[in-house]
């Protein structure tokens, strides 16, 4: 790229470089996360990082930040060149400062205390913090990122373009050139997105570097002075923004098409089990659906735009408004109770934190659900262990649960075969809706092939199923429609053939023709 | 490195910092040790004590006289068994037990109630009912177990002192009410007695009922027990609720017991330890998991203890000493992930 062509500034005709980094590679067991990586950042520019999930981009910032170590490659902050590794605090010392989506601030704290956490307050003498120098340094800060409230206000109280613009004042105390901001946007408003890149832009002119990562591709166009796309970890290319425009943006972060084999079979679908109208929630904005019986419906999007709202809205895990029917009957969706008891199920995504019961039984686990079937009576409740037991074992057998007995603890299990157990434990239910939240995260490639196969055969047995994933070819693999949303809008779908990666990639991003 | 990836530029809090909830598998002695310890101790310790006091320790006579001095205990720690399944402490009962043991000496001195099995049946209800509220305010007002019961137990203290006017009632208790405390049957007294009845039922309810079941459920992952469909909201309320209701019942039999009706300073002596009883019984069989067999393990393991270095002549400071260091060996054996996280 012409170096004359970069509206960073200029140190002598020549750009001002912020950061460097050369043939960046990055190993995790089986697989490449950066290969040969470049990328840079010049003083004074925005710098758009963009790529699909898993394309490199959070190893790419750890490895700058000095997070993870580099097989091979180096990395130059401001003045300071650094090979394969080094330290976090290396790399703060340099300049750099990273700006997390989430976790930055200490909620309890007050603005003072967080914008000086990393660089300590002034002190009096000894042990005394000097209270006034540390207000009047912060309100310096705060007003060089344009933000008027009182330092004395506590994080928690403060909206998230306010908490946005303390953690950029915050990087500022600690002297930093390079600022990485990972999706600060996600939580923002329009008009507080408008604040967010008026500062960015002020600040870049008194000579900060900010490196950008988004999914909006909107907003790339508005603020970016340069777009850096990688794909697979690798660099796909950087552009000015005046080069592409957002259809070409979109075919280079999807690529080519992916080949893939899917033997798709002809699916006979009944009639409607599941039919949402007009669903609302604080992200949805009306989502129509209709899923038939052995139907199974995929719902896509990005993070945050509508798909695992979609599912959490309709098992009550968030309030939500419109009607949802399920055959034919009005669904109440006000917890997640309720929600089952109209007929739905859920494997949810976060394994460990929703659904697995470490300590318990792999029995137990199966028949979480359902230990109303085996009680004797409605008063003492006693348990018919034994029928448990039974029906415990043959569905841990239907599904070929790898497990020493049915009395282990489910946390000695591995990923794929706790997986399984919660997905019996929802089939013991006979459920009529299956709403399952990438069921194949964190599970090894036999065990994901085997519940591919598992949620065909739920469809087939006459349930519905809702199936959403965070990895995108799942979609083309187990769906017979996908639903892409956008926004919390339905935007397009995709029926049969036509569900490839990357035609589900390209609708989320908002590009209509595939 | 691996403590590079804790933090990363000028980022105190790192996203990545998340744990597995999965407990190390431990074999070999230590893990043998973690399962039997508890017990083998109880073990040794009746040898050591049979071998150095053979005239004395290990008679019937003195089986029955532990027993009987760790039962109100041995009760109180029982109830308290079910709320610690679910991972909720419940410091109210101390204050529970000296509630329940002055005012049903009260009722029955005064001529309020004359009929013994009402007065004691009512005062469970009682009971019962505060344990309820408590668990409303933990289960629909989201505060802590810890902290609301807490509280509780102070307003009960408070209760207890302006019902009694500070009075302790000393006479007019019928001794039909006596027997709870006094009384033997064969060769069992009657505390004792109470104390194995209640650990049968509450086992076969944390065994071998839904309800119980749960429990263990909601204790080991809440979020996963509501997503399944359990009512996790009602839990707390019938577990404080036995808890309270086993608690007033030990009160009532110190105070049978005595044949007075303190109302201050009954229950108190026995929270901690009542604590200590359930979290050695954790470390019992099954590690860092709560259980009525275990809890009758530590009840008996302090008890003998007790009973055994007193009958040696070892000063009292050394039981304390004793049964602190035995609560901090069975509690880091078990691996106790509850505890150490508080």
């Amino acid at each position: 790229m012409d170096a004359g062509s970069m509206s960073g500034r200029l140190v002598d005709g020549r750009p001002d470089m912020l950061l460097t980094v050369v043939g960046a590679v990055k190993d995790y067991p089986g697989q490449r996360a950066l290969d040969h990586m470049n990328f840079d950042l010049v003083a004074g520019e925005v710098h758009a990082l963009l790529g699909e999930n898993g394309a490199g981009k959070s190893t790419l910032i750890k490895a700058i930040s000095g997070a993870t170590d580099l097989n091979s490659g180096s990395v130059k902050i401001c003045d300071r060149e650094f090979s394969e590794s080094h330290t976090p605090e290396e790399a703060i010392s340099a300049g750099l400062s990273v700006v997390y989506q989430t976790g930055n601030l200490v909620q309890d704290l007050s603005i003072v205390e967080n914008v000086l956490l990393s660089t300590g307050l002034p002190r009096n003498w000894g042990p005394f913090i000097d209270r006034r120098a540390a207000r009047e340094r912060v309100r310096g800060l705060l007003h060089r990122v344009g933000l008027d409230v009182s330092p004395e206000r506590t994080v928690s109280e403060l909206g998230p373009h306010q908490s946005a613009m303390v953690s950029i004042a915050k990087a500022l105390a600690a002297d930093a050139r390079v600022i990485v901001l990972d999706e600060p946007t996600t939580a923002l408003l329009p008009a507080e997105v408008d604040v967010l890149f008026a500062q960015m832009r002020r600040l870049a002119s008194e000579g900060i570097g900010f490196v950008f990562v988004t999914h909006r591709l909107g907003e790339v166009f508005r603020i970016a002075d340069r777009i850096t796309v990688m794909r697979d970890g690798r660099l796909i290319g950087t552009w000015l923004p005046g080069e592409l425009d957002h259809d070409s943006l979109v075919d280079h972060l999807v690529g080519p098409d992916k080949a893939m084999v899917v033997g798709r079979k002809e699916v006979t679908v009944g009639g409607p089990v599941l039919s949402v109208t007009g669903l609302e929630s604080s992200v949805l904005k009306g989502i129509d659906l209709e899923v038939r019986e052995g139907e199974v419906l995929g719902v896509a999007s990005l993070p945050g735009e509508g798909a695992p709202e979609v599912m959490e809205a309709l098992f009550g895990l968030t309030p939500s408004s419109g009607e949802v029917r399920i055959r034919g009957r009005v669904a109440k969706l006000t917890s997640p109770r309720a929600a089952i008891k109209s007929g739905f199920a859920l494997v949810p995504r976060d394994r460990l934190a929703q659904a697995v019961i470490p300590e318990l039984s792999v029995a137990d686990n199966t028949t979480l659900a359902v230990t109303g079937d085996f009680i004797t009576d409605p008063i003492f409740r006693f348990f018919r262990r034994r029928r448990a037991l039974a029906a415990a074992r043959s569905m841990t057998e239907q599904l070929r649960v790898k497990t020493p007995s049915l009395q282990t603890p489910m946390a000695t299990l591995s990923g794929g075969n706790q997986q399984k157990v919660i997905i019996g434990r929802w089939l013991l239910r006979r459920a009529d809706v299956y709403l399952l939240d990438s069921p194949t995260s964190a599970v090894d490639v036999h065990a994901k092939s085997e519940i591919y196969g598992f949620v065909r055969t739920i469809a087939e047995q006459g349930a519905a199923v809702v199936f959403t994933s965070t990895e995108v070819e799942e979609f083309a693999r187990v769906c017979d429609r996908v639903v892409v949303l956008s926004g919390g809008r339905i935007f397009g779908e995709l029926i049969g053939e036509d569900i490839t990666v990357n035609a589900v990639m390209k609708m989320s991003f908002g590009r209509k023709n595939a | 490195m691996p403590n590079r990836a804790a933090t990363t530029p000028s980022e105190v809090t790192s996203t990545e910092s998340t744990s597995s909830r999965r407990p190390s598998k431990r074999g070999g002695f230590v893990g043998w040790a973690s399962r039997f310890g508890t017990i083998a101790s109880l073990l040794l310790f009746v040898i050591v004590f049979s071998v150095l006091k053979p005239d004395i320790f290990p008679t019937s006579l003195n089986f029955f006289n532990i027993l009987n001095q760790v039962s109100i205990l041995g009760i109180i720690a029982l109830g308290l068994t079910l709320p610690l399944v679910q991972g909720l402490f419940d410091l109210s009962i101390g204050a529970m037990a000296t509630l329940g043991g002055f005012i049903a000496t009260l009722w029955l001195s005064d001529g309020t109630i004359s009929n013994t099995i009402l007065a004691i049946g009512l005062v469970i209800v009682v009971s019962l009912i505060v344990g309820v509220v408590s668990g409303s305010i933990v289960s629909y007002g989201g505060i802590s177990a810890f902290i609301t019961t807490l509280a509780i137990g102070s307003v009960l203290n408070g209760a207890v002192l302006g019902i009694s006017k500070s009075q302790t009632v000393l006479s007019g208790i019928p001794n039909s009410f006596l027997i709870l405390g006094q009384g033997t049957i064969g060769p069992v007294p009657a505390p004792v007695l109470v104390m194995a009845v209640l650990a049968l039922l509450l086992w076969v309810f944390l065994t071998f009922t839904q309800i119980g079941r749960n429990m263990y459920a909601i204790g080991g992952n809440a979020e996963a027990a509501r997503l399944s469909g359990i009512a996790v909201k009602r839990y707390p309320l019938i577990a404080l609720a036995i808890s309270a209701g086993t608690a007033s019942l030990a009160g009532m039999a110190v105070a049978a017991n005595l044949a007075v009706g303190r109302p201050q300073g009954v229950g108190d002596t026995y929270l901690l330890d009542a604590f200590a009883a359930c979290f050695i019984g954790a470390a019992t069989l099954r590690p860092g998991r709560f259980h009525i067999g275990g809890t009758v393990i530590g009840v008996l393991l302090i008890g003998v203890i007790n009973n055994g270095l007193s009958v040696l002549g070892v000063a009292t400071f050394w039981q304390y000493i004793v049964r602190g260091v035995l609560l901090l060996i069975a509690v880091l054996g078990a691996g106790f992930v509850l505890v150490r996280k508080r």
